[in-house]
């Protein structure tokens, strides 16, 4: 007898998943568990959200939300990225359960079991979503590296780290500059 | 009384240190040790070992090594590179003991303890002392980066991924072609 076909999980399968502390994902119908990060993630995860939260209220340009927070990208497609931008009217996809649909900005912030899901499930769930800019950190090489939304996919534009120093911009936010040495500040 | 300034370790303290399975290094004058490497690593050590170490034996382009080999960079460098290319033109820094000097290309396969000094001091290292060429194999993410020497030094001149696919070709060994595929199969 031929093995059923592999079974691809949803949103509602992702809903009855234990509460029990583990941080769970689901990309394209499979599932993704990772343990709490380490206190650098988190470090950065702070310092960058500092940096966002003063700029969007400043300019009054957006909200920033970090995980846990569930962004559903599809039916069978929900993650919990560490940092979650949304420029103006795309708030509008923010729930009272979730958000639905995909952040303009998003940033995830590596852990050592999590850099392949990152650079690659993530990237390609990220870039078939919608998602206008994706940054990843790496608190090891002290590295952000800078997708943005082009005619075929992300094009990586731009690789900021501590050992050749720069700022961080972005077209989506005008006038925001974070300079790469305090992203992995621990201070 | 000032203390005394800070030693650098040298290869005189290096023949020392225990050959006890673990990978020891000194870069820089300061002392590495990593443990043996995981089974994935010497899988991917293997894919390019067979195919780099075939194609230079078949044509002659020179000698091919993988670790333990030590290469002897400068008096405090003395590293370990998981693979070793060195053409005919270096040949003569070869001595039964180690390479003395930089060898034309110089492959470390990442593992999660080592990746910060492979990509960051080890490459600078590589670079200061006239390796030609330094392959970065990221097992994890299955992408090798391929640094050349320019005018400016090492440059990351292209990335291979399995996710777009590709070929690896280099200057340094005409005719050699590897799948991107083969070599995290």
């Amino acid at each position: 007898m031929a093995p059923a076909a592999t079974t691809k999980l949803t949103y509602e399968d992702y809903l009855e998943l234990p509460d029990d502390g583990n941080r769970y994902e689901i990309i394209d119908g499979e599932l993704f568990v990772n343990p709490a990060p380490v206190p650098l993630h988190q470090f950065v995860v702070a310092n960058i959200m500092f940096a966002f939260s003063v700029y969007l209220r400043e300019q009054r340009r957006g909200v920033v939300l970090t995980s846990p927070l569930d962004i559903v990208l599809g039916k069978d497609t929900v993650v919990q990225p560490d940092l979650n931008v949304f420029i103006g009217g795309r708030r509008e996809i923010i729930g009272a359960k979730n958000v639905q649909g995909a952040p303009d900005l998003v940033v995830e912030v590596l852990s050592p079991g999590t850099r392949r899901l990152d650079e690659v499930g993530k990237h390609r769930a990220y870039e078939s979503s919608g998602v206008t800019e994706y940054w990843i950190v790496d608190p090891v090489l002290e590295l952000v590296k800078i997708h943005r939304r082009a005619a075929s996919g992300f094009e990586r534009v731009a690789e900021i780290g501590t050992e050749a120093g720069g700022v961080i911009t972005s077209p989506l936010l005008p006038g925001f500059a974070l300079d790469i040495a305090a992203v992995f500040a621990t201070e | 009384m000032a203390p005394a300034a800070a030693t650098k370790l040298t290869y005189e303290d290096y023949i020392l240190l225990p050959d006890d399975g673990r990978r020891h290094e000194i870069i820089d004058g300061e002392y590495y040790v990593n443990a043996a490497p995981a089974s994935r690593h010497q899988v991917i050590s293997l894919n390019l070992t067979l195919a780099l170490g075939v194609h230079i034996r078949a044509n002659g382009l020179g000698q091919f090594f993988y670790a333990p080999f030590d290469v002897v960079l400068s008096p405090v460098d003395v590293v370990q590179p998981d693979l070793v290319f060195i053409t005919n033109e270096r040949l003569h820094l070869l001595n039964d003991a180690n390479l003395a000097g930089a060898p034309d290309l110089a492959i470390e396969i990442l593992s999660p303890s080592s990746r910060r000094i492979d990509e960051g001091l080890k490459r600078k290292r590589y670079d200061l002392f006239g390796v030609t060429e330094y392959w970065i194999v990221d097992g994890e993410l299955e992408v090798v980066k391929i640094y050349r020497r320019t005018a400016d030094g090492l440059e990351r001149v292209v990335e291979i991924s399995t996710e777009i696919g590709g070929v690896i070709t280099t200057p340094l060994l005409p005719g050699f072609t590897l799948d991107i595929a083969t070599v995290f199969a």
